[in-house]
C-alpha cells in the first residue's frame, strides 16, 4: 500500500444522450471540478425531466480523476 | 415573535369566467400585525369578488361551493327572496346557467347573502406563522410540449433541490445550480433538433395570478429564463428539534389545465404520471424532521381537498374511462348502488371527452353521495395522491471552508480511442494538472503510443456511419493521395478513388516503418486520441 494519500479531483459530467436508429450515441459536458464527491453531488441541479417518446435521455455523473501533482 | 401570513387558497382560472380551487394555498405577504394581514385579505378578497362576479363560477357542484346540505343552501337563499333554479330533464340544478342569467338583478345585499351561503368559495385567508422558516432551492421544469411548439415549464412549483437555514446560503446554491441546468436544457434541446424554440413563461405567470390580467413576458432564450429558485418554506413540527442531513418535505403535485388536448378547460393534467422518483415536480408545503410526522399532515390535506374536489378533472392513474371494458366499469358502480354516466358510442374511444362525461357525471351526484360511496370513488380514481411525501437534503452541512477557483487542465482520451464508443468508456481522464505544459506533454506521449495501435478510423467496422474524410483530415484527397504515394503507402495504381479505412490500415500497420507511420499520422491531422480539457475546479482556499 502507497505510503503517499492518492490525490484526486472530481468532475460534474453531464451525458448527453440521443437515439438513432440502431445505437445509442451522445456526447458528455464536463462542467466542472470539485476537491469532494460530495461536493460536485451537491452542484448537480436536480434530476432533468424525462423527455417526449424518449427521444433523448440526460444524466449527470461524478468522474474521480487522479491529480499526480498532489491534492488541491 | 409572530408574523400574520396572508395567503390565497389555490384558484386557477379555467375559462373566461370560470375558477376552480386546487389543493394548497400560495402565500402573498407577511405582516407584523393580525389586523393588517386581515385588512389587506379584505381588500383582496373584495377586489377578486368583483373579477368573479358571483360564486357559481367557482365549481361545478354544490359541494364544491357550500358545506350546507342542497335544500339548506335553497332555504338560504329563499331568506333574501332568491328562488333556486329550476331542475333539468335529469333532474340537477343549473346552478351556473341559473346565477349567469339573474344575478345581475340581485341587490348588493342580496349578493352578499349568496356570497356567505356558498362557504367554500372563499379566496383568501389569514394564518399566524409561528414556526422556523427555510429556504428552499427548486429546479423549474421546463419540458417541450406535444406539439412542438416553445418549451414550457411547470404550472407551479418545481422538483425541490435542497432546503437550508440560511437564505444567502440557499442562494449561493442558486446561482450555482442555474447555469448548469440551462446548460443541460439547452443541450437536450439542441440534441432533439428543436435549439429553435424559446421557453415559454406564460402559463407560469399566469397561473400565479387567477384573479388579474397578466401581461406574461415573452418567451425567451433557454440562459435567460429561471431554472432554479429559492422559495421559503416552513418547518411544520418543532423548531427546537434540529433537522439531520436530510429532511421529509410534504410536497403537492402542480396541475396543468392548458396547452395539452387532453386537457379542456376544467381538466388538469401533469407530467409527473410519465415521470418518477425525484424527478416529479411539486409545491413545497412544510418540512419535518421525521417521515412519519410528513406523513401525517399529507394524509389531512389529502383527506381535506377529496372532501371538495371532482376527482374526474384530474388525470390520476386509474381514472377508468380510458378502459375499453365498460361493463367492468358498470358492475363496479352497481356494487356501490350507482349508475355511471351511459357511454354511448360516439364516446367509446374518445378518451377525453369519456372524462368530460364522467366528470359532469361526479358534478351532478357528488352532492347525494354517500360518505362510503364518495371514499370508493376516490380511493378508485386516485390511486396517485395530490400530495407526496419527499426526503429533501439539508445543505447546511454541505457549506464548507470558502473555496477559491483555479483552472485545471484535464488530460482526457477521447471518442475516437476505439474502444467501443463513448457509451462504453465515456470519460477515461488521465489525470488533472495545474501545469499546462505537464498536461501537454502526457497527453502528447498518450496520443503518440495510442498511435502505433490505433486505427483512426474506429466508426467503419460499425458500418453505421459513413465515413466521411473531412471528420479525419484537412487533407484535400488527390493531396493525399499524391502524398501516400510519395511515402509508399499505397501504389500508384492503387492512387485512383484511395480512401483509407481502418481495414487497410489494419493490414498495413504491421509492416510500415516509423517514417511510414508519421507520414500516414500527419494526413490524418484532424483526428486527436487525447485531449485536454481546461476546467474550472473549485479547491480549498
Amino acid at each position: 500500500m502507497s505510503k503517499t494519500a492518492k490525490k484526486s479531483v472530481f468532475v460534474l459530467v453531464r451525458s448527453d444522450w440521443q437515439y438513432h436508429d440502431d445505437f445509442w450515441s451522445g456526447d458528455y459536458a464536463f462542467l466542472r471540478g470539485y476537491a469532494t464527491r460530495a461536493e460536485a453531488e451537491a452542484a448537480i441541479p436536480g434530476q432533468p425531466v424525462d423527455r417526449a417518446f424518449g427521444r433523448a435521455e440526460q444524466g449527470y455523473m461524478v468522474v474521480e480523476v487522479p491529480f499526480p501533482e498532489g491534492g488541491p | 415573535m409572530p408574523t400574520f401570513v396572508l395567503e390565497r387558497y389555490n384558484w386557477r382560472r379555467v375559462g373566461p369566467a370560470a375558477w376552480l380551487r386546487l389543493p394548497g394555498e400560495v402565500a402573498l405577504a407577511a405582516f407584523d400585525t393580525a389586523a393588517a394581514a386581515h385588512a389587506r385579505a379584505a381588500e383582496l378578497e373584495a377586489e377578486a369578488r368583483a373579477v368573479v362576479g358571483h360564486p357559481f363560477r367557482c365549481g361545478g357542484s354544490l359541494r364544491e361551493l357550500t358545506t350546507l346540505p342542497g335544500f339548506a343552501f335553497q332555504d338560504w337563499l329563499s331568506d333574501v327572496g332568491i328562488d333556486p333554479p329550476d331542475p333539468d330533464p335529469d333532474g340537477s340544478l343549473p346552478w351556473l346557467a341559473w346565477a349567469d342569467l339573474y344575478s345581475g338583478e340581485w341587490s348588493k345585499s342580496q349578493l352578499e347573502h349568496v356570497w356567505e351561503g356558498a362557504n367554500r368559495v372563499r379566496f383568501h385567508r389569514v394564518r399566524e406563522r409561528t414556526a422556523a422558516q427555510l429556504h428552499a432551492v427548486v429546479r423549474v421544469r421546463w419540458s417541450p410540449p406535444m406539439n412542438d411548439t416553445n418549451y414550457l415549464p411547470d404550472t407551479e412549483g418545481g422538483m425541490p433541490c435542497g432546503l437550508w437555514h440560511d437564505r444567502a446560503a440557499a442562494e449561493r446554491d442558486r446561482d450555482r445550480k442555474q447555469p448548469f441546468a440551462a446548460d443541460e436544457v439547452a443541450g437536450g434541446m439542441e440534441m432533439a433538433g428543436e435549439s429553435r424554440f424559446h421557453l415559454d413563461p406564460r402559463r407560469r405567470v399566469v397561473a400565479a395570478e387567477p384573479f388579474a390580467e397578466v401581461v406574461p413576458p415573452p418567451p425567451a432564450d433557454v440562459r435567460a429564463v429561471t431554472h432554479c429558485e429559492v422559495v421559503e418554506i416552513e418547518r411544520g413540527d418543532d423548531a427546537a428539534e434540529p433537522l439531520g442531513a436530510w429532511a421529509f418535505v410534504v410536497l403537492r403535485q402542480g396541475w396543468d389545465n392548458e396547452d395539452d388536448p387532453e386537457c379542456g378547460p376544467g381538466h388538469f393534467d401533469n407530467d409527473n404520471n410519465y415521470d418518477y422518483g425525484a424527478r416529479k415536480g411539486g409545491v413545497l408545503v412544510r418540512a419535518f424532521r421525521l417521515q412519519e410526522d410528513a406523513e401525517r399532515l399529507r394524509d389531512e390535506l389529502e383527506a381535506e381537498y377529496r372532501g371538495l374536489a371532482n376527482p374526474f378533472r384530474f388525470d390520476l392513474p386509474r381514472v377508468p374511462v380510458g378502459s375499453d371494458d365498460n361493463a367492468l366499469v358498470c358492475e363496479w358502480f352497481a356494487s356501490l348502488g350507482l349508475t355511471p354516466p351511459a357511454i354511448t358510442a360516439a364516446f367509446s374511444s374518445d378518451y377525453f371527452s369519456r372524462r368530460r362525461l364522467y366528470a359532469a357525471w361526479w358534478d351532478r351526484s357528488a352532492d347525494c353521495l354517500t360518505a362510503g360511496q364518495h371514499a370508493a370513488i376516490w380511493e378508485w380514481v386516485a390511486a396517485a395522491r395530490f400530495h407526496e411525501v419527499r426526503e429533501v437534503p439539508v445543505g447546511d452541512g454541505q457549506e464548507l471552508s470558502p473555496r477559491r477557483v483555479r483552472t485545471l487542465y484535464y488530460v482526457r482520451a477521447t471518442n475516437w480511442i476505439r474502444d467501443g464508443g463513448p457509451n462504453v468508456n465515456p470519460h477515461r481522464f488521465l489525470g488533472a494538472f495545474a501545469d499546462r505544459d505537464r498536461a501537454e506533454d502526457v497527453r502528447a506521449d498518450a496520443d503518440r503510443r495510442a498511435r502505433t495501435n490505433q486505427t483512426p478510423m474506429p466508426w467503419d467496422r460499425s458500418g453505421s456511419e459513413p465515413n466521411a474524410w473531412e471528420e479525419f483530415s484537412s487533407w484535400a484527397k488527390p493531396d493525399m493521395r499524391r502524398h501516400f504515394v510519395e511515402h509508399g503507402l499505397i501504389t500508384e495504381a492503387e492512387a485512383d478513388n484511395f480512401v483509407p479505412n481502418a481495414y487497410w490500415w489494419d493490414d498495413l500497420r504491421p509492416h510500415l516503418r516509423p517514417a511510414q507511420a508519421a507520414a500516414f499520422w500527419e494526413v490524418l491531422d484532424r483526428v486527436r486520441l487525447y485531449e485536454i480539457l481546461p476546467l474550472e475546479t473549485e479547491v480549498p482556499s
